[in-house]
């Protein structure tokens, strides 16, 4: 009865699941398609000569995935307690990226009404990797767009790419 | 439109299909009239099975093809068309167009083939006479015209048949009918008749000479096929039975049983990756339970099952990825038929162990470099039939492709009896195309001459063929070769063919790498870019300094020297001073590139699975890829040839003309001087040549005695003269210090140190500056070093100052003859050199002539038809060089006996030794004055004036 109730009563209403998780003092989601896993793979080796944005990279059970650092890419502060950390394994079009973050904290079921996509004034996360924004009780929760994530870091791997080539070819 | 999988797997069975093809119509040429039903019936299924296919899927062209193909084989297989040469090349060519076809099967309707089906329409029509005088020979003219058309006389075909028929069970009496023929045949032909009938005419009487046709193409092919279905089977790709010897049931079941299914690769990988972790899981198991197995008896046992099965279980997925070489090698008889066909000559190609399996990466990457060089044994290696002929030798060449295993390893040999390589010509070649110089050439073996084809630009072909030369070189062939952590090789016995053999990893998942740590992070180095390791210390291994890099040192070699921290751009905190004398390094080789590579530790070797990096993090210059360690740590894999492009490195350490190299790079050091730098103020810097120092010492200022108005040390029982700077040489003023170094040397038998308050540094420094300036007693010459304006000591003209007494008892004492006047011709390009030389000789009272290069000194020389006593040269010097002057010095009678001292300022033993070598009679260091003047006394005693 109450499904269908809810069914008629929004009829265009989609819902969707959000693993959300904290990343320095910001609660941060994204959407539960997106994320293959959640492990404490946390043991990252360095990638010299990557871009910034990359942490390094990780073994996956044999296979080897990029870790990106979202607090060197939102500039947010390290986290305190690393007992607490996790890796959450993003699967985009069938590609895997790692994002470390501070700690996940649980899966919300959020109606995309409920979602609003005009953020208001989220300072503390960069613009444009956030796809909503979602009110909850007492604070709000930044959806990033996964698409968008693995955009940049490509881009900035690209920039860094031809910056290298400018300099070697000043150098010379 | 079309439903893209399905057509995917058309392709993929096509694929498969044609690829056999090939070898089948060689065999049915190779045959002849004796057709083998069950071998045609084989090709013409496979081509049945494309049409049906194409037609299907609308694909126009390629059922356009295969239907008239297929028709032609019909007719063959109804013994209504006799293969031959001509037919059997045109069926290859529509083979190879479908192939083609398929390849680019999107786009295949829009080609066009009309001229190639009327061709095979024309052998439909023409099914019933051979045509020896027909068409091209040329292979590589693939549009032949069609061939004139004879009326068929079906009596004259039957009548053929019968022969053939009969030849099949009674070889014997096949041979006389057959060689008839062939007699026959040859007058009718045309006077211009093409170059492939007549090989084949003559291929064919030589063999009648030696046995029937059928026979022996009976044994080739069965010997063939055998590889070739032993292949398969060993690959598992396709079931087809190899029970029976006999060729014909082995025919028949081609195209039978499917024991075996399409896998992707990716899928594969993926397995592989898994294994591996199980593998790791496994490990990290082993250990844990390795502390509590007193505990539970059981265990054990499950623990080795569970051992056992994995390693099972990751061999038989290593296995997955294996497929036979003979994937290759099949191409190889159809490349030999044309290029025999094109090149007018008679080539047998054989192969062995097709077999032998490597990894699918492999098997596919090293079919173009197999393909030269079978290309170049064909066209360079086999000669004419005429000149095989003259040289006695049978006029049928063989190439011989040969794969087996070794250590591990797959090696392939191409082994031609052709005419091999002429190491003269080839020098000649390698110096007129400046691959080497001609001295170098000189030098080397016939054995590093022939191992020339292999430098870059390099093709001995006198003129260039369409077959070999194509702008693919066997440079491409090494790099091609080495990519794959293989090497290649040739031995070449001139007048009796070559053996080129090849070395390939089995498999390149599985990398042998050496394991190395910097800052903590773990990095791996493929052993194949790896030349040595090496642990700096003592002489022959020490990081200098040039200019603005660091070199190593090795063994006389200067390699360059790049910090891993660098190249990698960590930020460590460099510990300076101590840590030069304790350095690991890795010597490397990327392409002709060589480098030293300071790493903080070398850990250990590891056989690592190379896995890729994602996609955002590809593309990084230094990377090769990553892998995951034994412990579950992923580690980055480096990549030789990208840290030489990122340092920018520039050696020139061509590997095949490495003598040359070193050459050159002596050549560039030449006027460096090993100096020890020190001063007795902040106005007064002084040089020593390093090479006639013997040591240098650090005493207290009060452990020096004073006995008289001179300074000694006691030393070792005895006492060191100590000579002050300040007693010969004019300075502003000596710092007072508490301890002050001594430097000592010899001269004459007498130990002396010289004093110095600072001792700055010992460098390589270029002091081909300026000449004596300052007149001053003591003193060489002045030279900026280190943008000081800095005094070089001459410490035999300074102890002569301070201490004459010792050279007036040598004067009369040692060489009564001392006072005579010897003529000597010296030889160095370094105008400081030239001046102190000439200065010192003229002091002793000799008359020295002397010049800037060899070049100019030989001249000089051989004019004065042996006015000179004694010739003194340096070794390095422009245009002719040191050891090239004694060379002709030497290969001139006049001179056989004239003295010759070669002037260095290098210790470098092999320098030395090919001096020695060319005929130098002593070896002395420039700024060793008494030992130069020693020497030539020697050297001159009883030479009469």
């Amino acid at each position: 009865m109450s499904v269908a109730t809810e069914m008629t009563n929004e009829p265009q209403a989609k819902t969707i699941q959000i693993v959300t998780f904290r990343c320095g003092d910001v609660t941060l989601g994204i959407d539960i398609d997106h994320v293959q896993e959640i492990n404490r793979l946390l043991n990252v080796t360095r990638v010299p000569g990557a871009s910034e944005m990359i942490h390094g990279a990780v073994n996956l059970r044999g296979e080897v995935v990029t870790v990106i650092d979202l607090h060197r890419i939102l500039q947010l502060a390290p986290s305190a307690k690393p007992e607490r950390c996790r890796n959450l394994i993003l699967n985009v079009g069938n590609e895997r990226i790692g994002v470390l973050v501070d700690e996940v904290s649980d899966i919300l079921t959020a109606s995309e009404d409920d979602l609003s996509h005009r953020p208001g004034n989220v300072s503390a996360v960069d613009r444009q990797f956030i796809d909503s924004v979602y009110l909850r009780e007492d604070h709000i929760v930044v959806i990033l767009d996964s698409q968008k994530l693995f955009n940049a870091i490509e881009h900035d791997a690209e920039d860094e790419a031809t910056l290298a080539a400018d300099q070697k070819l000043k150098s010379k | 439109m079309l439903d893209t999988e399905l057509l995917h797997e058309f392709v993929e069975e096509a694929r498969d299909h044609l690829a056999d093809v090939e070898m089948q119509l060689l065999q049915i040429e190779a045959l002849g009239e004796n057709i083998q039903d069950d071998l045609v019936n084989t090709v013409f299924r496979a081509i049945h099975s494309v049409k049906g296919a194409a037609g299907f899927l609308g694909l126009t062209q390629i059922n356009e093809v295969s239907h008239r193909l297929e028709n032609v084989l019909g007719k063959v297989r109804d013994h209504q068309l006799i293969p031959d040469p001509y037919k059997v090349d045109v069926m290859l060519k529509a083979a190879d167009r479908l192939r083609r076809l398929i390849e680019e099967v999107d786009t295949s309707n829009e080609t066009d083939n009309r001229e190639l089906c009327e061709k095979l329409d024309a052998l439909l029509s023409d099914s019933n006479v051979s045509q020896p005088d027909a068409g091209p020979a040329n292979a590589d003219e693939a549009e032949a015209e069609p061939e004139p058309k004879n009326s068929g006389s079906k009596t004259r075909t039957t009548t053929r048949k019968t022969t053939a028929r009969k030849s099949t069970k009674k070889s014997t009496t096949a041979r006389k009918p057959r060689s008839t023929r062939a007699s026959q045949k040859k007058p009718a032909a045309k006077a211009s008749e093409d170059a492939r009938a007549e090989l084949a005419a003559a291929a064919q009487t030589n063999r009648e000479a030696e046995e029937s046709v059928p026979n022996r193409a009976e044994r080739t092919l069965s010997d063939a096929q055998t590889n070739l279905a032993k292949a398969r089977d060993a690959g598992g790709e396709k079931a087809k039975s190899s029970g029976s010897k006999d060729a014909h049931a082995r025919a028949g079941k081609l195209a039978a049983s499917e024991s075996s299914v399409r896998v992707n690769v990716r899928v594969l990988d993926r397995l592989m990756n898994l294994a591996g972790e199980l593998v790791l899981s496994r490990n990290q198991l082993l250990r844990v339970l390795g502390d509590y197995k007193q505990d539970r008896a059981g265990f054990d046992s499950i623990v080795s099952g569970l051992d056992q099965v994995t390693t099972e279980l990751q061999e038989a997925i290593m296995q997955t990825r294996m497929q036979p070489i003979g994937n290759v090698f099949t191409k190889f008889p159809r490349v030999a038929r044309d290029l025999s066909a094109s090149l007018g000559k008679n080539i047998v190609l054989t192969m062995e162990g097709a077999e032998v399996e490597t990894d699918k990466t492999i098997v596919e990457a090293i079919a173009d470099p197999l393909t030269h060089l079978v290309r170049n044994a064909c066209d360079h290696g086999i000669e004419s039939p005429p000149a095989r002929a003259s040289a006695g030798k049978p006029v049928e060449g063989s190439v011989h492709l040969k794969a087996f295993h070794q250590a591990g390893k797959v090696l392939i040999e191409i082994v031609d009896d052709g005419a091999g390589i002429d190491p003269k010509r080839l020098r000649a070649k390698a110096v007129e195309k400046g691959v080497i110089s001609a001295e170098t050439a000189a030098k080397m073996c016939d054995r590093d001459v022939v191992d020339l084809i292999f430098a870059p630009g390099f093709s001995t072909a006198e003129k260039i063929s369409s077959v070999s030369g194509r702008g693919v070189g066997m440079d491409v062939v090494r790099t091609n070769i080495e990519k794959l952590g293989g090497s290649v090789e040739i031995e070449s016995n001139y007048g009796f063919g070559s053996t080129v053999r090849i070395t390939l990893p089995l498999t390149l998942a599985i990398v042998p790498s050496m394991i190395v740590s910097q800052s903590d992070l773990r990095y791996a180095i493929p052993q194949a870019n790896i030349v040595e390791l090496v642990q700096t210390g003592g002489n022959d291994k020490r990081i200098e300094r040039v200019s603005n890099s660091e070199v190593l040192r090795l063994r006389g070699q200067l390699i360059p020297l790049v910090r891993l921290q660098d190249a990698l751009g960590l930020d460590a905190n460099r510990s300076s001073g101590a840590r030069d004398q304790d350095q690991q390094l890795v010597v490397l080789e990327a392409g002709r590139s060589r480098f030293a590579l300071a790493v903080d530790r070398v850990l250990d070797s590891e056989e690592i699975v190379v896995k890729p990096l994602g996609r955002h993090l590809s593309g990084l210059p230094l990377l090769a890829g990553c892998t995951i360690l034994g412990d579950g740590q992923v580690a980055m894999i480096l990549d030789a040839a990208g840290i030489v492009s990122q340092t920018q490195i520039h050696t020139e350490a061509d590997s095949s003309a490495s003598h040359l190299g070193e050459d050159r790079e002596a050549g560039s050091r030449a006027e460096l001087q090993r100096m020890v730098l020190l001063g007795c103020s902040d106005q007064d810097h002084f040089a020593v040549s390093m090479d006639v120092v013997s040591r240098i010492e650090r005493v207290a200022v009060g452990s020096i005695d004073v006995v008289g108005d001179r300074q000694v040390l006691p030393y070792r029982g005895g006492t060191l003269s100590l000579l002050n700077i300040d007693e010969v040489v004019a300075v502003s003023e000596v710092d007072p210090t508490d301890a002050v170094f001594v430097i000592v040397f010899r001269v004459y038998g007498h130990e002396v140190g010289l004093i110095t308050p600072h001792l700055n540094d010992i460098c390589d420094c270029d002091i081909n500056l300026s000449d004596d300036a300052t007149g001053q007693p003591g003193v060489a010459g002045v030279s900026i070093i280190n943008d000081r304006t800095t005094r070089i000591l001459d410490l035999y003209g300074m102890t002569r100052i301070a201490r004459p007494e010792w050279f007036e008892q040598r004067e009369p004492g040692e060489t009564p003859e001392e006072r005579r006047t010897l003529k000597i011709l010296v030889c160095e390009d370094s105008p400081f050199f030239r001046n102190f030389i000439c200065k010192t000789l003229t002091e002793e009272g000799h008359a020295v002539t002397a010049f800037e290069d060899g070049q100019q000194g030989w001249e000089h020389l051989s004019e004065s038809n042996s006015q000179f006593d004694l010739l003194l040269t340096d070794v390095e010097m422009p245009v002719l060089d040191g050891i090239g002057l004694t060379k002709r010095v030497r290969a001139d009678e006049r001179f056989q006996q004239l003295p010759i001292v070669a002037l260095t300022s290098l210790s470098n033993d092999a320098a030395r030794q090919a001096g020695l070598d060319a005929g130098v009679s002593d070896y002395q260091v420039k700024m060793n004055k008494p030992e130069l003047l020693a020497t030539i006394d020697r050297l001159t005693k009883g030479t009469s004036r």
